[in-house]
């Protein structure tokens, strides 16, 4: 009875915050008084300055979802040098590099031979996964310059309501620097550990007419670490058996011949160009960026240390956006845009001369895709209460092209495949204000596409703020992605992997609770509770029947976990974050953690101003946990006999700590910038895992490096 | 010695006749001393500071003055007592300290002299015979020349208002503007709801932003909003006042709050020499002073002439 009663009791305390009229959103001042009043307080009323709250505007506080916001002066003060490094700073994600490409996990999620597929990648709004992978770039190959970025906006959770396919752990949302922020000439000039090497040229400026002008051009290029030692894997002599065949096995040692040392095989070069042009309500914005990288690793059972295995990503659009607020406060923003995207890669084998095949057989893979994406999208606000929002879309496959032919062996498979295909979708979104402290988000999208079909996506968000400066949000979503072109089609005439087109889509349902409190005048806290579930996983695995690689519909992953998130700015320059994640993510099926699934992520970001408004030292500390590697998983492939004494046990990569330093400057010298960074610091030895191409279990990452660099203005 | 009484009397006379010269001194005195009646609207500092510079001015002119100072704190009840107690006790000035304390009393009190100090709005005194004041707001011309001075190569200035509050003032300005080779973009909130998607609206258009006074359009909870607009946008934002400054903006034109109340001092002088409180017209603040923010200056790559810092009342 008394716990009945004490139940009640905190009910009606629920009730009562409930009904409180709210005194976040209240228009009349402390006194009750009239607007009169407040008119000259006005002058006299001190306010929020806007360098403490610059990342703490409306949009993070009460939008239906949790976000985290990089901005450029944060990028140079802790020295990033790719999208990667930035997004790896951030709460809950973490990046696998392969030393090919970065791929991006959220959320204890982030499989090896995943393509980051899940995440959706925007550019002023323009989606740059491409139409082939799906697959967002975010380490060289991210198609903007960094320099050119103004800020990043995350947005966790599944986003399909809005954004449609791709969005189903969340939206990065990379957003360019104006032209006016230049008023001039830039330049700058990198030089790094690995003879690495940065040079930009930018113009940018607003004029009189009105018109807006941003042009800008870099070229980078990177030796790498010229000796990559790989004899652990050697050593270790992992098996693999061709065609699943167990008469046909054979160890590393038996392909690698007995040089274990990667050289000059890890450069890395890029050139980007970007222009942007607005005038009143019109935006023109084109890019081109193509990366060329050497791979050292001698994935797919290539020939090692064989410097013409390489891959190349050429990614390029431009586009048309229209955005206009009309009188009646009536927003319209229409967008098109073309697309291109090409992939080419360069693969060397081990040829049989006995079977009439040269010594060296040249795999050519190669990736075309060319696409329209256009969207209008209205929004309005209706009795003051409601601010609506409904769009829709169209999304053209021009062409997606698949090839894949060997040189050197007229026996061995080949694709040439090419498809056309499109999809549209429409979406709305109102955003209720039931009170002035309680606001009810919805949102469905419905989506066609010629490949698999219809998907509808609901999102709902209540947000609640029970007293000033505090805000909850219960959060449920809905998302989809579609099969890839190249997850439904890519095969290589059945000598390594099959198509499967009749691939489902993958869906996610995902709860959050978030509570964010600021406290005193300069520190927010955020924390959070998810849990999500997947359906229908796309992996590629060997189908038993004839040992081809396939991709298929196989797992349910279940996933829950808490994120905690302390971060601060004061007006003298003093800021940091410092968070801390717990995520569990599982196969539902067997009841494994996933591979490459950290359990533990941990986080430090600090800016300490030396010198007020010249001199910033950035510090930035990282704790992954350890994750397990596909060592069980290749064990399975493999006749008893050749599995290793210790199966089925996991392997799992170290827990480890980086730690990246900056000292950066402006205004000693007019106009000039520099910084001074060290990335590892304490050089730690870490690495992550390998995907299922690679014999490596692990891929170890770089040392202690460093870079130099200077940008001035004129 | 013995004083004969006659003596006696002459002494006694004298005495009573010093004495009552005395009493009279005393109520001469006192009343040459002039009540004023002083209303705060609340207890900011800027009133306090107007207070002393009205004090300062009627000393130095000689005139003794008795204050009866009540400070409303927002409170229509304490205004309804305060203006009791003022008719009761009576006043020669009634001398008010901001729009709260000034509309109270201009509402009940008709036949003494008001002086309305620190007000931004004009429109209750038109026409009210019993009053005068300083009002807040500087001319048009002064902020648009400050404007041409601090932001030669901005032309088109962005404007957010509400035009129930300032539809004539607006229609002014632009006049204005427009004969100072500027142009003013407009975009009218009618709701703090309608902020965002207008300044959406002048981040391509405008070169600065005008911040005016408008209860609508500039409160505490829309200044983060506008701040961060001016900051992301690289739109200088010219601030309402030095606090705004502080917060971000780029510029403002400030007052010097003990001028100002020794210009209401000088009103209150002439309305005890005889003058018609409705008679001496309404005027604005002498000194034109104004803050920089240094550090928006040099995020929006902004060079001031160093002149033109060092002459900054303060700097951010």
């Amino acid at each position: 009875m008394r716990e009945e009663l004490w139940g009640y009791r905190h009910l009606l305390v629920l009730i009562c915050l409930f009904l409180l009229p709210s005194q976040a959103y209240s228009e009349t001042d402390a006194h009750g008084g009239s607007g009169a009043f407040a008119d000259e307080m006005m002058l006299f009323q001190e306010i929020s300055s806007v360098y403490s709250a610059s990342k703490y505007e409306q949009k993070v506080t009460e939008a239906p979802s949790s976000i985290s916001i990089i901005t450029a002066d944060e990028i140079k003060k802790y020295g990033y040098r790719d999208l990667g490094e930035i997004l790896k700073s951030i709460r809950g994600f973490y990046i696998t590099d392969d030393r090919n490409y970065k791929y991006l996990g959220i959320r204890g999620f982030g499989l090896p031979s995943d393509y980051s597929n899940r995440i959706l990648l925007l550019v002023d709004g323009i989606t740059t996964n491409d139409n082939i992978y799906d697959a967002p770039l975010i380490g060289t190959e991210f198609p903007l310059e960094i320099d050119l970025i103004d800020r990043i906006e995350v947005v966790r959770g599944p986003s399909s309501s809005l954004y449609g396919s791709n969005a189903f752990f969340g939206i990065i949302n990379v957003i360019s620097k104006k032209g006016r922020v230049y008023k001039g000439t830039e330049i700058s000039g990198e030089a790094g550990s690995f003879k690495t090497y940065k040079s930009r040229l930018s113009y940018g400026n607003k004029y009189q007419n009105g018109m807006e002008v941003l042009l800008s051009a870099s070229y980078y290029q990177s030796r790498g670490d010229e000796s990559l030692d790989y004899s652990d894997t050697y050593d270790e002599d992992p098996w693999i058996c061709a065609d699943d065949n167990p008469d046909n096995c054979y160890g590393l040692q038996e392909i690698w011949p007995g040089n274990t040392v990667a050289e000059d095989m890890d450069t890395d070069r890029y050139r980007n160009f970007f222009a942007k042009i607005s005038f009143r309500d019109f935006t023109v914005e084109g890019n081109f960026h193509k990366r060329k990288k050497v791979i050292p690793t001698a994935p797919w059972e290539t020939i090692f240390n064989k410097s013409n295995n390489y891959s190349i990503d050429t990614r390029s659009w431009i586009d048309v956006t229209y955005d206009h607020t009309y009188a009646n406060s009536l927003t319209v923003v229409a967008r098109v845009n073309y697309n291109y995207y090409k992939y080419a890669a360069e693969y060397p084998y081990a040829g049989d001369p006995d079977a009439g095949e040269a010594d060296v057989v040249t795999g050519r893979d190669t990736a075309k895709g060319e696409w329209i994406n256009s969207e209008i999208q209205v929004s309005k606000t209706y009795y003051e209460r409601h601010r609506m929002m409904a769009g829709a879309s169209y999304h053209g496959n021009l062409r997606q092209i698949q090839k894949n032919w060997y040189s050197g062996a007229d026996t061995w498979g080949s694709l040439d495949d090419e498809r056309h295909n499109d999809s549209w979708g429409a979406y709305f979104q109102d955003e209720f204000n039931i009170r002035d402290n309680i606001k009810l988000n919805g949102g469905l999208r419905y989506d066609h596409f010629r490949t698999f079909g219809d998907t509808l996506n609901p999102r709902i968000a209540l947000i609640y703020n029970p007293v000033e400066r505090s805000t909850v949000k219960a959060i449920y979503g809905s998302a989809f992605r579609s099969p890839s072109v190249y997850e439904l089609y890519y095969n290589d005439g059945d000598t390594t992997a099959k198509a499967n087109p009749d691939l489902n889509p993958e869906r996610i349902s995902t709860y959050e609770l978030i509570y964010e409190q600021s406290v005193g005048k300069y520190l927010r806290v955020t924390i959070t509770g998810f849990y999500y579930n997947i359906k229908d996983l796309i992996r590629q695995e060997k189908d038993p029947d004839d040992g081809l690689l396939v991709f298929k519909n196989v797992d349910d992953v279940s996933a829950k976990g808490v994120e905690f998130e302390l971060e601060g700015k004061g007006e003298n320059g003093l800021e940091g974050r410092i968070s801390y994640s717990f995520q569990k993510t599982e196969d539902k099926q067997t009841g494994d953690v996933l591979t490459n699934s950290p359990k533990h992520l941990a986080k430090a970001n600090m800016i300490i101003p030396i010198m007020e408004e010249k001199i910033f030292l950035g510090i930035e500390e990282q704790y992954t946990s350890k994750r397990s590697t596909l060592y069980r998983e290749k064990q399975e492939g493999l006749p008893e006999s050749l599995r290793a004494a210790d199966y089925p046990s996991d392997h799992f990569t170290g827990s480890f700590f980086i730690t990246n330093v900056t000292l950066y400057t402006r205004s000693i010298l007019k106009d000039l910038e520099a910084s001074a960074s060290v990335y590892n610091l304490f050089n730690r030895k870490y690495g992550d895992p390998g995907a299922g191409e690679h014999f490596q279990d692990t891929i170890e990452q770089d040392g202690r490096t460093f870079r130099l660099k200077l940008t001035y203005s004129f | 010695m013995l004083l004969t009484r006659q003596k006696k009397r002459v002494i006694t006379a004298g005495l009573l006749l010093l004495f009552l010269i005395l009493i009279y001194g005393i109520i001469t005195v006192n009343a040459k001393a002039v009540r004023i009646a002083v209303l705060f609207s609340n207890a900011n500092t800027p009133y306090q500071e107007a207070l002393t510079g009205f004090k300062q001015y009627l000393n130095e002119q000689g005139v003794e003055i008795d204050l009866n100072v009540h400070d409303l704190n927002g409170s229509k009840v304490t205004a309804g007592e305060a203006i009791k107690t003022i008719s009761k006790e009576g006043a020669r000035i009634i001398f008010t300290l901001g729009t709260f304390s000034t509309n109270e009393v201009l509402d009940q009190i008709k036949s003494v002299p008001i002086i309305a100090g620190m007000i931004l709005k004009t429109e209750k005194l038109k026409g009210v015979q019993n009053a005068t004041g300083i009002i807040l707001d500087f001319p048009v011309e002064t902020q648009f020349e400050m404007m041409r001075r601090l932001l030669p190569n901005a032309r088109a200035i962005g404007v957010l208002y509400n035009p129930e509050q300032n539809n004539e003032f607006i229609r002014r300005a632009a006049e204005t503007a427009k004969k100072m080779d500027l142009n003013l973009v407009l975009k009218e909130v009618h709701t703090p709801q309608e902020l965002p998607d207008a300044l959406r609206t002048l981040s391509k258009t405008a070169d600065a932003l005008w911040g005016i006074n408008d209860s609508v359009v500039y409160t505490p909870e829309t200044a983060k909003h506008i701040l961060l607009f001016s900051y992301r946008n690289q739109i200088p934002f010219i601030g309402l006042s030095s606090e705004w400054v502080k917060a971000g903006a780029l510029y403002s034109l400030d007052r010097d709050y003990k001028s100002i109340g020794r210009q209401c001092g000088e009103m209150a002088y002439k309305i005890l020499q005889g003058a018609d409180a409705g008679s001496i017209p309404l005027s604005g603040p002498r000194e034109v002073l104004y803050s920089l923010n240094l550090k928006t200056a040099q995020q929006m790559k902004i060079n001031f002439p160093e002149a033109v810092i060092q002459k900054a009342q303060t700097r951010y």
